[in-house]
């Protein structure tokens, strides 16, 4: 058995063209039926309503409209379909500050560019696989940005224990059980 | 210059202050903090197994494979950090430090995020070196304009040979040089 993406219906925001079919090229391969491409936050609410998909894809730096924005709305605005929809930024930031600023928005993974399939692959199978529960509180509303491991201090960006090793763009937004 | 930011977009976009915008979310509760766990609706859809490596592997090959020439954009980017570049140097703009900073980090990002996607590995490096520096300045100098240069003249060199790949030993010695500037800047502000 292995997994079916033909169902799946994929939302990619990316201004850059290129880039946008070489995600769209990597998706495909993988088997994943719908894949929409958007430029901006903006354009990519739109879409996000009326097509209501079960993955986005959403590059940081855009405009009008950056990921971040666009992340904010998905998880909070009043008219959003589906607040729970999982959410990788991809983004050539790997700082701890930026991470903690992304996931903060609510984001549900991060991915650095450049990247390879792979990385892209292993992103996709966290969602699937090891899904967070979202937190609501005054100040927030998305995935959990804990993790159960049993990690005992953040100390910054980090690879999951699960990441390949020879992979060196991803990002682990787990932070300190308090 | 075309810009594709302006500078107080740009000033949000890299902000660290994500948590004013909560204030009125019709999201968030005024109660205690409470977990909620959605159906795992992608999981319904895709089932189990993974996917297998041979599927994984030709996907990469769609991305090697690609025949997208990342020099003009490259080109196009590093034009851009060269404008900010001239409008700090000849300080001839109301656009303050951190305004200019923020204009050079954007450009620079999307080269360190693309170059090597398409096979620049090098461009990816040292954009992202260059980035790092970026982020630790909040003012312009005349010593930081000089290293800055610096940068931009590597990026400038790597692209104009076309110089795919992590351009080996000299590549190497390249990031170790940027890398070696920095650090004497640094010690130069520090005496």
């Amino acid at each position: 058995m292995s997994y079916d993406f033909g169902n799946l219906r994929v939302l990619i925001l990316e201004d850059n063209k290129p880039m946008l079919e070489i995600i769209r090229a990597i998706l495909f391969s993988f088997g994943v039926g719908e894949a929409y491409g958007v430029s901006n936050g903006e354009r990519g609410y739109d879409l996000f309503r009326e097509y209501e998909p079960d993955l986005i894809i959403a590059d940081w730096m855009m405009s009008p409209g950056d990921g971040l924005s666009f992340t904010r709305k998905v998880r909070t605005s009043k008219d959003s379909p589906n607040p729970f929809v999982p959410i990788i930024l991809i983004t050539g930031f790997s700082a701890k500050k930026r991470v903690v600023s992304a996931r903060d928005t609510g984001i549900t993974e991060f991915l650095v560019k450049p990247f390879t399939a792979k990385d892209l692959y292993t992103r996709l199978v966290q969602i699937i696989e090891r899904p967070r529960k979202f937190i609501r509180s005054d100040e927030f509303f998305g995935p959990d940005r804990r993790r159960s491991n049993k990690l005992s201090d953040y100390n910054g960006v980090r690879r999951r224990a699960s990441d390949d090793e020879k992979s060196n763009n991803t990002v682990n937004l787990d932070v300190r059980k308090r | 210059m075309a810009e594709k930011f302006n500078a107080e977009e740009l000033r949000n976009m890299l902000s660290d202050s994500s948590s004013d915008d909560y204030e009125k979310n019709p999201m968030l509760s005024g109660d205690a903090p409470r977990e909620i766990s959605p159906p795992n609706k992608i999981k319904q859809k895709v089932g189990t197994g993974g996917l297998a490596d041979s599927v994984i592997d030709k996907a990469q090959k769609a991305v090697q494979n690609s025949n997208v020439d990342f020099r003009p954009t490259g080109l196009e980017q590093l034009g851009q950090i060269k404008e900010v570049y001239a409008l700090a140097k000849n300080k001839s703009t109301d656009y303050t430090d951190l305004d200019l900073i923020n204009m050079m980090i954007a450009p620079a990002m999307q080269m360190k995020a693309n170059g090597g996607m398409f096979g620049y590995d090098l461009v990816t490096t040292v954009s992202d070196l260059f980035v790092q520096f970026l982020e630790s300045l909040t003012t312009l100098d005349d010593d930081i304009l000089q290293v800055i240069n610096g940068f931009i003249s590597a990026l400038n060199v790597i692209l104009a040979s076309d110089l795919k790949g992590s351009g080996g030993k000299d590549g190497t010695a390249l990031v170790k040089e940027l890398s070696a500037a920095w650090t004497r800047l640094d010690k130069k502000k520090k005496a």
